[in-house]
């Protein structure tokens, strides 16, 4: 295989994990929570996801506790302080950081750098993995890629042209008037989402650790979480859009080794640098763009005050 | 705990030999903390009738309908509708039991289409669909009522008028019996208040109940039939329309009778200086859309100037832009003179401009913070008021302390200790102690946006004095209200602003202008094509 | 036509709820909390996180004697006590830098980055000028630190001011590109020759660039001075300045912002580089108090564990040093459970757990329980209180369901 097919597919897999998570912070933002920890729930989801594939040598059903586990975590650590006693939103945030941090070393700490064994099910697309350079280049990825490739257009779909999809828009936009003036469950919706938030992030740890990585290793996230974060402010809540920005970070992801297999004259820790300071930059390109104060929802990191 | 007393039940009863009684409350209480807002309400309401709710600012109308909406949950009480318990959990099971209620703020979401706003939370509209057929829903059903409303527009874009009817239709779509009006005219022209009441009379020959709540005596007259009373939280009167006037009503209303503000004995003089001259002042909104148009006009000395007109209409931003608070896109402001155009708060304040702002409780006070921080928020631009209360980069604290406790005392704020919170002081005394510091600083001018909005009649009228004796003692007043009464009866002249531009300008030391011709100004109609013109229609007069 | 009449019955029923008598007698209500109540609120949130902690160690560690664990790492032995003092000192001024800029409502999650820029240029400084003398070589570290600081959070600041770039992922990002930067100094010309094995450190600093250690009480680190003065002096500046001030303007929101007159952009910059220039001298005192290195571990999570000591002490200076002393415990009984098999980053579950608490504790601090004056259930307040909620129709707007506050 050639060297550019290979980094191809491997900057796909790199950003595979961002989108996911990125989807999921998303749909959050989208009914108005701001969730500044998804690193804590992408590193639940990396541990439980790596020690169940670990003992049940079933990557499937790691993926799948692995987002179960981010799940039930976000809405512990976050659902219940801010859409139930509302709190504000960012503090809660970091505490699910930090104790996803220290929680999933606590749970890893016998599996570090055990390698995990059995992948997941790789997916041929049936007819293009016929085709000889295109086959390498899209047509035969673990399933997860796929899904994650997929699920951005679902939202956009469900977000701009479904019922149910309006109403989110509006309980992010304005939770009073969706509440009081248009009878939405807001508190119910938005504890939904929570956990949709919680289960895609966890899915996009697991996906990382089991399928991207191979292993569970601390912190084995490296601020992947928060990268997730600035793909979905540069795709200005647009969900077709963090597709762009996930893989343009997926791509940086995997400079390093690209410029240690070419053997560039640059140093590796400077190639290392380059997602962190991508994000930055793609920040930043987005913040030049007009028009953008109109991107975000409404209501996005408002805290709310509940009684009555 | 509340019992039935036997002879009320009986008339009750008695009534109900007439008609239905739609809608029936009982003992309803609601406190928030310590203050009841509501405290044991009983309320019948008819099919087929108009009935008013009036109180003043705080006796718990709006509490009162939030608990019938599903809204808010009562402490203690009963509802029956249709004779059947009627307990909401949530706006959601209100609507399914064919309430409807149309917020003050109308609760729209702004930056939804109309269609999508009415479409909101409903099952009437198909599961999938886009915003074209979801357009085509949204203009069968408008045109099914009869509304002039184009489904595809941006809600935000809409009129205060319109948007109310988009919340009216919201509703009506939802197949309503009863439908709570919360303070709908507030901020209509009195055209469209006519218009408002056509709609409910409509309503009303087609057998739903309105509940129509109100603080203004005229309006309760014009349109209801039977009218409810609230005063501090308790029913104090339920009367039929017939049977009452507008001194009555206020009576019961405010619980003495009725002073209202006068512009007081001191007529302005004569020869005054012109103080803030704003010429051909052209404002953009957060948004970049032109609020305030071309605007040119004056403010003397001893005199206080009222802006009329409805909200929405650029009040904000020229009010903004007069204190520097947002900067002007063209055009002049001078301030005694002085070049101000494009300078900041900071300058104004030098300048000795006092602002009373619109949102005062989050722009013009950090309520989490003590009066002594507050007291200061602008004084630190004043030379003077510097050099006295700071040394060098440092504040003096002592000195902020004794500062605080003159505005306090100049405020007549019921506390004396400038450790207090700002939150925790009440409306009334948080907007005295505001007005006294901007008076402060208002040396040369001072601007007042919505002064008394939100206040009860009593706070209402020390605010009404401070204003009065500001210009008394040679301070120009800018007054912007969307309460006609309010500037008619305090401003020297009225200016009336209309799709950001200046509609007209009405001399007010007389006679007070007619409220048709101000209502037409109001409405955007330019006061040469008005010259002449019999206004014909019928409004209330101050 | 139908109509039910409410029954005598339907009343009873009504009244032989208990519960509801006793809502009628007790109410809660809202009021914005006095700095002693929300320090006792933040203090339980604090013990409430210390219990659940210790509670684990027992349960599920079989670590013995908790209690006497803590007393016997810390607080009664000598070398405890001056572990204790070594652990402490980074966190007051990381905490210093997140607190700043909090002031504004700004997050400033790149402590640890700004800690490493610091050390970093001051270790450039040394190694220039490797001859000076001990004070000279002290200072101008600190102050290069500072510089360090401030230059690693000038981007930050930048697309902050001029394009409103959320300062908590641009200020976080850098923490990660800070690592790679140190690395590459580090395995590069500042490489220390003789290291063996995986670990990677620089050179020794100058060794008059070390700080004295001051005999008292067994031996006190200066540089836990230096950090306590620094903290003590800007912690007062801060609230005695009139640059202090505006920063509560500017964090009360644009509205009170531009209604003041207040350059917010100045501000926010300033309160930035401040915080930048605190993380980078805390770096410095770690380098030349204690490391004498400069290490990928040097900083051991300091930047971030300083946001935490940051929200637990609210606005106050007392509360950082308060709040970084518990930290310090909390970190060597950390490392004194090691031998347990507890692995020393599980420290951040409870620094986690604090935090969550502390934000439950925030709200819970606004209201208060109080009996109702029982005059036929309701109780009326005289008109406009002090010390009390809003008048009635403020707070019934406020109390809305779901409003947005």
């Amino acid at each position: 295989m050639h060297t550019f097919e290979l980094y191809f597919a491997a900057a796909i897999l790199a950003g595979t994990p961002l989108l996911l998570a990125a989807t999921g912070e998303l749909l959050g933002e989208t009914v108005g929570l701001l969730n500044v920890g998804i690193e804590g729930v992408m590193l639940i989801g990396a541990v439980t996801g790596v020690v169940v594939t670990l003992h049940t040598n079933n990557a499937e059903l790691g993926l799948l506790v692995g987002a179960l586990a981010g799940a039930v975590f976000l809405l512990v650590f976050y659902a219940l302080p801010v859409v139930a006693l509302g709190t504000e939103q960012i503090l809660p945030g970091f505490g699910v950081w930090f104790v996803g941090l220290g929680l999933s070393q606590l749970i890893g700490v016998n599996y570090e750098n055990t390698p995990v064994s059995s992948g997941s099910t790789v997916v041929r697309l049936p007819g293009i993995d016929r085709i000889p350079v295109v086959k390498e280049l899209i047509g035969q990825y673990p399933w997860p890629v796929y899904l994650a490739f997929v699920l951005p257009f679902v939202v956009a779909w469900v977000l701009a042209r479904t019922r149910h999809g309006r109403n989110l828009r509006a309980i992010g936009e304005d939770p009073v008037a969706a509440s009081a003036g248009a009878g939405i469950a807001v508190r119910w919706w938005r504890t939904v989402y929570v956990a949709v938030n919680g289960l895609l992030g966890g899915f996009a740890g697991a996906v990382l650790a089991v399928i991207a990585v191979g292993e569970w290793g601390t912190d084995v996230t490296a601020g992947r979480g928060f990268i997730a974060l600035a793909v979905v402010i540069f795709s200005g809540w647009r969900s077709m859009r963090l597709i762009v920005g996930a893989y343009i970070i997926g791509a940086l992801l995997i400079l390093a080794d690209l410029g240690g297999a070419l053997s560039w004259p640059i140093p590796s820790e400077f190639l290392d640098m380059m997602p962190y300071i991508g994000a930055v930059a793609i920040l930043t390109v987005w913040a030049l763009r007009p028009g953008r104060r109109a991107a975000a929802p409404g209501s996005l990191g408002v805290r709310l005050k509940y009684s009555g | 705990m509340r019992t039935i007393d036997t002879e009320s039940a009986s008339s009750i009863r008695e009534r109900a030999g007439e008609r239905a009684v739609k809608l029936q409350l009982e003992g309803i209480e609601k406190s928030f903390g310590l203050l009841a807002a509501v405290a044991g309400v009983d309320l019948d309401c008819y099919a087929g009738e108009v009935h008013a709710i009036l109180g003043e600012n705080g006796a718990g109308k709006s509490t009162l309908m939030k608990i019938v909406a599903g809204d808010l949950q009562p402490d203690a009480g009963h509802m029956w509708l249709d004779g059947e318990t009627y307990r909401p959990a949530s706006p959601k099971q209100a609507m399914r039991r064919g309430i409807g209620i149309v917020h003050q703020d109308h609760q729209l979401v702004s930056r939804f289409t109309v269609a999508e706003n009415l479409f909101l939370g409903w099952d009437g509209a198909d599961r999938v669909g886009g915003p074209r057929s979801l357009a085509e829903q949204a203009s069968a059903i408008v045109d099914r009522y009869g509304f002039e409303l184009d489904p595809t527009s941006t809600v935000r874009d809409l009129s205060v008028g319109e948007q109310q009817r988009v919340a009216i239709l919201r509703a009506l779509v939802r197949g309503v019996s009863v439908l709570i009006l919360d303070e709908p005219t507030a901020t209509l022209t009195p055209q469209e208040v006519e218009v408002l009441f056509g709609v409910m009379r409509n309503l009303a020959t087609d057998g739903c109940a309105v509940l129509f709540i109100t603080h203004k005596l005229c309006e309760v007259l014009a349109i209801s039939a039977r009218v409810t009373v609230l005063r501090a939280g308790v029913r104090v009167a339920e009367l039929g329309a017939h049977e009452c006037d507008e001194r009555l009503l206020a009576r019961e209303m405010l619980g003495r009778d009725v002073e209202s503000p006068s512009k007081g004995d001191a007529p302005p003089r004569a020869v005054s200086e012109p103080i803030l001259q704003a010429s051909g002042v052209t404002v953009r909104d957060d948004r970049g859309s032109l609020a305030v148009d071309d605007v040119s006009f004056e403010v003397h000395s001893h005199e206080i100037v009222g802006i009329a007109g409805v909200a929405g209409n650029g009040q904000r931003e020229l009010s903004e832009a007069v204190t520097g608070v947002r900067r002007v896109a063209s055009g002049r402001v001078l301030v005694d003179g002085k070049e101000m155009t494009g300078e900041d708060a900071a300058s104004y304040v030098r300048a000795g401009v006092g602002h009373i702002p619109e949102d005062r409780l989050t722009a013009g006070m950090i309520l989490r913070e003590s009066i002594a921080n507050n007291s200061i928020l602008k004084m630190l631009h004043v030379e003077t008021d510097r050099s006295n209360l700071t040394r060098g980069p440092w504040l003096r604290r002592r000195e902020i302390d004794r500062f605080a406790r003159q505005l306090l005392v100049e405020g007549q704020v019921s506390t004396s200790d400038p450790k207090v919170k700002v939150a925790n002081l009440s409306g009334g005394n948080i907007q005295r102690f505001l007005v006294a510091r901007e008076l402060r600083a208002a040396s040369r001018l001072l601007v007042a946006v919505h002064p008394t909005r939100g206040l009860d009649v009593g706070a209402a009228d020390r605010v009404w004095r401070i204003l009065l004796r500001a210009r008394d003692e040679g301070i120009a007043v800018l007054l912007i209200s969307e309460d006609l009464d309010e500037v008619l009866s305090l401003s020297n002249r009225v200016l009336v602003l209309s799709a950001g531009r200046i509609a007209g300008e009405l001399d007010n030391t007389g006679a007070p202008p007619s409220r048709e011709h101000l209502g037409m100004l109001m409405g955007g109609v330019e006061q040469e094509a008005l010259v002449g013109s019999a206004a014909a229609l019928k409004g209330c007069g101050p | 036509m139908s109509l039910s009449l409410p029954t005598v019955t339907d009343v009873h029923v009504r009244q032989s709820i208990g519960v509801r008598s006793l809502r009628s007698r007790w109410t809660w209500i809202r009021q914005e909390p006095s700095e002693t109540r929300s320090w006792i609120c933040r203090l339980i949130a604090v013990v409430l996180a210390l219990v659940v902690a210790g509670a684990y160690l027992v349960i599920t560690v079989h670590v013995p004697d908790v209690l006497g664990l803590v007393l016997r790492t810390t607080f009664t032995t000598a070398p405890g006590l001056q572990e204790l003092v070594v652990l402490a000192t980074p966190f007051f001024l990381t905490a210093m830098a997140a607190q700043i800029p909090l002031r504004v409502g700004l997050w400033n999650v790149g402590g640890e980055g700004q800690f490493f820029a610091g050390a970093w240029l001051a270790t450039a400084f040394a190694f220039s000028l490797p001859h000076a003398p001990g004070g000279v070589l002290i200072i101008g570290m600190l102050l290069a630190g500072a510089v360090g600081g401030a230059i690693w959070v000038a981007i930050p600041v930048l697309v902050k001011t001029l394009l409103n770039v959320n300062e908590i992922i641009t200020t976080l990002m850098l923490n990660f590109a800070a690592t790679y930067w140190i690395a590459y100094w580090i395995t590069g010309s500042w490489r220390y020759p003789s290291t063996q094995g995986g670990t990677i450190e620089s050179r020794f600093m100058p060794a008059q660039s070390n700080l004295p250690l001051i005999h008292l009480a067994g031996g006190l680190d200066s540089g836990l001075i230096i950090a306590v003065a620094l903290t003590i002096a800007v912690g007062l500046a801060v609230r005695y300045s009139i640059f202090g001030y505006r920063t509560l303007i500017v964090g009360s929101g644009r509205a009170v912002s531009s209604y003041a007159g207040v350059r917010v952009r100045w501000v926010i910059a300033l309160s930035l580089l401040l915080g930048g220039a605190l993380a980078g001298a805390g770096g410095v005192l770690q380098l030349i108090g204690n490391s004498h290195q400069l290490t990928p571990g040097l900083s051991d999570n300091t930047g971030y564990l300083g946001i935490a000591v940051a929200v637990l002490a609210g606005g106050s200076v007392l509360g950082v040093i308060v709040m970084s002393c518990l930290l310090a415990v909390i970190m060597s009984v950390g490392q004194a459970v090691q031998i347990y098999g507890v692995s020393s980053e599980d420290v951040f579950i409870l620094i986690g757990l604090l935090l969550l608490l502390a934000t439950i504790a925030e709200v819970v601090a606004k209201y208060r329980l109080v009996r109702k004056v029982p005059t036929g259930g309701t109780a009326r307040v005289p008109k406009e209180p002090v010390g009390l909620a809003p008048s009635v129709s403020e707070s019934s707007r406020a109390a809305v369901a779901g409003d947005v506050g």
